[in-house]
């Protein structure tokens, strides 16, 4: 069936009221879930997940993928208005969205991260809709040594833009890799740093990880701070929310950078949104003419990571829907609900069962335009839930991130590894280690390691694979020129100051 | 006047990282580096775990050699021990809220731990504080356990 042909089935299913309705109330639900912070859109799909069992699958994937890109949107304006995260992926935005808001631009940096979202996500469900075959013969092109280089690559603009100082970022890094190797061993089952503890054989719960460095580190340093952390004011009317003409010529590229970055880098199973948003402002930053203004509240540096980490979700589903392979934890939830429904994600998922495929894509049209709408006129009404005085959100955060942590395993021990996390991510921002590099090399660090295990056992042990191949090639040389970049600017620097201290002949 | 500030906190970053860094190598070693089948357990814990021994050290280093930062006396940031404290309250009332869960359940454990935070931390009156944790707990139970359907955690007599 061709794409234009799928499309209007997909419209004739996505219309129907029923199905719209679920798109409706999954964008409501993942938007409202979304926006408190340390709830991501892999913890928004998992704890509402049970409401859909009963459900139709057709109608049930569409409201799941409602609430996936609606928990998105929803995760920019926690990292806007209150500088916490609602999930790995808007860690960036908080950069130049928060000072943004704080410069008294709140209304215009939210109106920009909607914005760009509604135009990078349309992208890239149009992506997903036209360009799926070449796209997904690119990705599948990769084997292990791309991977592996795509990773190095990713986390040297980690590196690179996390922190003031290389080596606190570089071991925070570190760390997250030894925290991605708990568990078991993929490739012999061999126990690794576990303690002793069975609890442990399956590695450390993400939720419990994230949530724990970002939102309840943040809430103890807000509890030492006693400041009044309020929420940044929103301007009401829709007008104050629209950003400048200027500010919308500043973001032009940003947006088909975050478009393009981020459904490319979504389409590869494991690099995930994450690494799209931190790539999309790696990129626009080093396009820039400006780039020591990054981090001061630059409308691009906002509009490129909320961009790219929109496309991704068309993305995302490529591989899944197409290929039956999640590329992230919120694809992974996803596949597992179609399983649950008795639906087979796979080459043959669009001829077999058209209803679901095109139904599914074309509702994502119908929900962009539906959170566009949410996120504009309503963003205030939404944000009401952010306005609760200070002793009763904290309880109310802290609960639901217990349960957050408690309903992925039903262990309490995940509540515990929660609350630990959440202490050694106050100690980390109490010495001056950055917290993002710890959870990107967590998220990647198992992807990281198989990608070189492989890589190595298809060379029979010759590292000289890793780059003898010309995609890998090309990425470590991205990535060396990115890591020398400080090196190579501060020594450009010194020359030009020495040659503009020199006397005059 | 100007004082020279000692970097503690980098010192003992720098001493945990290390100590960190020899437990990777060390536990690893055993895992076996490399095998017939190409790389083994202890490959990549090895690589990272050598960095961060690397990195640790210059940290630990940096820390007791370096170029130490001179600040003005009276210009070093304000140290609140009483924030600290309420932070480490805050801290330990939650790390004893999951005993309390266990035995009591998510609302016996969860109130308790809500009315702490209301009253000692946020120094609420007492009627607030009761009220607001009750209100509290029984809002995450309905929209969780009820609502939503997410198991919340079981206490020891068999209550959530």
């Amino acid at each position: 069936m061709d794409a234009i042909y799928g499309l209007m089935h997909g419209f004739g299913v996505a219309l129907m009221p029923a199905n719209l309705m679920w798109c409706f109330v999954g964008c409501f639900l993942g938007t409202i879930i979304g926006i408190i912070p340390g709830l991501g859109p892999s913890a928004t799909i998992a704890i509402l997940l049970p409401m859909t069992f009963n459900m139709d699958p057709t109608g049930g994937i569409i409201m799941l993928a409602g609430i996936y890109y609606g928990a998105k949107y929803g995760g920019s304006t926690t990292s806007i208005l209150l500088k916490m995260p609602g999930e790995a992926s808007s860690v960036i935005s908080c950069l130049d969205g928060y000072e943004m808001a704080r410069k008294g631009r709140p209304g215009p940096a939210l109106g920009i991260a909607a914005i760009s979202s509604f135009i990078a996500g349309t992208v890239g469900v149009v992506l997903l809709s036209f360009l799926a075959p070449p796209i997904a013969a690119f990705a599948l092109s990769f084997s292990s040594p791309e991977y592996f280089a795509l990773m190095v690559m990713g986390l040297s603009l980690v590196v690179l833009l996390a922190g003031d100082d290389v080596l606190k970022t570089l071991l925070a890094l570190l760390v997250g890799l030894w925290l991605a190797s708990i568990g078991t061993d993929l490739f012999t089952a061999q126990a690794r740093f576990t303690f002793g503890q069975s609890a442990l054989l399956g590695g450390i719960e993400f939720m419990s990880l994230a949530i724990g460095v970002f939102a309840i580190a943040e809430i103890l340093l807000s509890v030492e701070a006693r400041e009044k952390v309020e929420m940044l004011k929103i301007p009401k009317g829709l007008r104050n929310l629209l950003p400048s003409r200027e500010e919308l010529k500043a973001c032009r590229f940003a947006f088909f950078n975050g478009s393009v970055t981020g459904f490319i880098i979504g389409v590869l199973p494991g690099a995930g949104s994450t690494i799209a948003s931190f790539v999309s402002y790696g990129i626009e930053k080093a396009v820039s003419r400006h780039p020591e203004r990054f981090g001061t509240g630059v409308p691009e540096g906002l509009a490129a990571p909320e961009g790219a980490n929109n496309a991704d979700t068309g993305g995302a589903l490529l591989p899944l829907l197409t290929l039956g392979i999640p590329g992230g934890s919120s694809t992974a939830i996803l596949m597992s609900a179609l399983i649950l429904w008795g639906v087979k994600p796979g080459p043959l998922l669009m001829t077999q069962q058209p209803d679901i495929f095109w139904g599914l894509v074309a509702s994502m049209y119908v929900g962009n335009i539906a959170l566009l709408i949410m996120n504009l006129p309503l963003i205030g009404v939404f944000t009401h839930i952010l306005r609760i005085p200070l002793y009763v959100l904290y309880p109310i955060i802290l609960g639901v991130a217990i349960v957050g942590a408690y309903s992925v395993s039903g262990n309490m021990v995940d509540v515990g590894i929660l609350v630990g996390f959440g202490l050694m991510g106050y100690g980390m921002q109490k010495l001056g280690f950055p917290t993002s590099p710890l959870i990107l090399g967590f998220v990647l660090g198992d992807a990281m390691e198989r990608a070189l295990r492989q890589s190595l056992s298809m060379s029979n042990g010759d590292p000289t694979i890793l780059v003898a191949r010309p995609i890998s090639a090309v990425l470590f040389v991205m990535a060396a020129v990115i890591l020398l970049s400080p090196l190579l600017r501060r020594a450009f620097a010194k020359r030009n100051l020495a040659a503009a201290s020199a006397p005059h002949s | 006047m100007m004082t020279g500030k000692t970097p503690y906190g980098d010192l003992l970053s720098g001493l945990f990282i290390t100590a960190l860094s020899i437990y990777i190598v060390t536990a690893a070693v055993p895992w076996g580096v490399y095998g017939a089948a190409g790389p083994g357990p202890a490959f990549f814990p090895l690589i990272y775990g050598g960095l961060m021994l690397v990195l640790g050290l210059v940290l630990l280093g940096r820390s007791l050699f370096g170029r130490r930062t001179v600040t003005a006396a009276g210009e070093q940031p304000a140290v609140d021990p009483e924030g600290r404290r309420a932070a480490m309250a805050t801290w330990l009332a939650l790390a004893a809220s999951i005993p309390a869960m266990m035995l009591l359940g998510f609302l016996g454990g969860f109130f308790l731990f809500a009315f702490f935070l209301i009253k000692v931390i946020f120094h609420k009156p007492l009627i607030t504080s009761v009220v607001a944790a009750v209100a509290i707990t029984g809002g995450l139970y309905l929209l969780f356990q009820v609502l939503l359907d997410v198991d919340l955690p079981l206490g020891m007599f068999k209550g959530r």
